[in-house]
């Protein structure tokens, strides 16, 4: 029951995104046009060391995704779908975890479009562990969008909602901002060394932001 | 302001000119600092006081939102307004310190990139609860948000610790590193500034308990202003 439910919850949200790529476009755009800009503040950044790559790469991201988060349920909101989600008699936390879901997956999608504009524009080294760097964005991408559809959610009565999703996001992710940024450099420069330590710190930053919604999102969801 | 609140800013005014004395004129310079070292009374002791007060917006935001009295919300903020000003303080007492020590005026040292980040969350904190309408709406969101914010500080500062460090060790597993003299001050220093803190958080949460009350006289007003129309309306009719 609850597992025919989330995977209903997740495919009403793939299709709503289906419908206009609200999410998708957005974010991809925003990412597009902040390489742009940083290719041009860098003065063509055509040799960027592996640290400063990692480093942009992830920036645009975070900020491309925490922006376009920000207004992904409008449509939700405008047409009364989410007061009909939380009539659903399944246990609330079930509701974001499949928003989490979904939005993983949609963010997933224009990152890799980001991926191609980061190694065309800013002309940036090619990952020498593909599969490493595949396994980095994933968890990142996750990491990312579980905070952030839960903060969104919780700023989402908020009359400053716009700045202040960012604004919650970036402080409460700036663990999982060091550790995707050395991950990411470990998986450009195999030779570097102590990714242990920063996939320690991945998964408890995963962990914990996986359990604090199912403790807290009931409560945050009370009308 | 009551006579007791009165007692308690005498009281301040006394103890913080002690501190003053222990801290500038009593307390022995350092070996390698100089006098440099007073100003590690101040921005240590509000720093101890900035975590403290964000341990008890957390803490009462876990009560209010098993208990739901708005007391514990009015607590929780007041206390994590406090928490920001000495953040504040911390942040620029340790950035006059590095500028003479460390030659600049930041560093990515670990505790004050936690320090600064911690700033911020607490920011949004009081941001995002001044813009949500509805008393209980603003407590509950607020409160896990205060929750969610101090569950996150550990795993931000280990986060940033195994980035870099270079700041001094004042306490290690071996104890206090510095003389008896230098440790009784630090901890006048900080009794002081938990004295002030609670001074802070009590005239807070009595001014925060006035203000939903004018708000609740308000909105009582309101309605009765309404129904005085609607009868007045029936009335004409």
């Amino acid at each position: 029951m609850a597992w025919s439910m989330f995977w209903t919850l997740v495919w009403k949200e793939l299709r709503t995104e289906l419908r206009g790529g609200r999410l998708v476009a957005s974010t991809l755009a925003l990412g597009v046009l902040l390489f742009l800009v940083v290719g041009i503040a860098l003065n063509g950044a055509s040799n960027l060391t592996a640290d400063w790559s990692a480093g942009l790469f992830w920036m645009v991201v975070f900020f491309a995704t925490s922006i376009g988060m920000t207004r992904a349920d409008v449509k939700e909101q405008e047409l009364g779908g989410s007061l009909g989600s939380l009539l659903a008699p399944i246990d609330r936390s079930l509701i974001f975890y499949a928003k989490w879901f979904s939005t993983f997956i949609i963010v997933l999608v224009s990152e890799v479009g980001m991926l191609i504009a980061f190694l065309v524009i800013l002309n940036a080294p090619v990952p020498q562990n593909p599969l490493h760097f595949a396994l980095v964005v994933m968890g990142g991408t996750l990491g990312l969008t579980g905070i952030g559809s839960f903060l969104a959610q919780l700023a989402g009565s908020s009359s400053l909602r716009d700045i202040l999703v960012p604004l919650l996001l970036f402080p409460t992710t700036i663990p999982l901002f060091i550790a995707l940024i050395r991950l990411t450099v470990i998986s450009m420069v195999p030779t570097v060394s102590g990714a242990h330590i920063w996939v320690e710190v991945l998964v408890g930053y995963l962990v914990l932001f996986a359990v604090m919604p199912f403790l807290l999102y009931e409560t945050m969801m009370e009308v | 302001m009551g006579k007791s609140s009165w007692f308690g800013v005498i009281a301040v005014a006394v103890l913080g000119f002690l501190c003053q004395y222990f801290a500038l004129i009593w307390s022995p310079p350092e070996k390698t600092m100089g006098n440099l070292v007073r100003i590690m009374y101040f921005h240590v002791g509000s720093a101890w006081i900035a975590f403290l007060a964000f341990f008890v917006t957390a803490l009462f935001a876990v009560i209010y939102l098993i208990r739901r009295n708005l007391l514990f919300d009015r607590i929780a903020v007041a206390s994590a307004e406090i928490g920001v000003v000495f953040t504040s303080f911390t942040l620029i007492t340790g950035s006059l310190w590095a500028k003479p020590i460390w030659n600049t005026w930041w560093t990515w040292d670990p505790r004050l990139t936690t320090t600064l980040i911690l700033w911020f969350l607490y920011v949004g904190y009081l941001l995002l609860r001044g813009t949500i309408e509805g008393l209980e709406r603003r407590a509950r969101i607020s409160g896990i948000f205060g929750i969610v914010a101090f569950a996150d500080v550990p795993v931000i500062h280990f986060a940033v610790e195994w980035w870099r460090s270079i700041h001094p060790q004042v306490i290690d597993e071996t104890g206090f590193n510095m003389p008896g003299t230098m440790i009784f001050t630090l901890m006048f220093a900080f009794a002081v500034f938990f004295v002030i803190y609670l001074l802070l958080l009590v005239l807070r949460t009595r001014q925060e308990t006035q203000k939903q009350r004018m708000f609740l006289i308000r909105q009582g007003l309101q309605e009765l202003r309404a129904k005085a129309f609607d009868d007045s309306v029936r009335g004409e009719s």
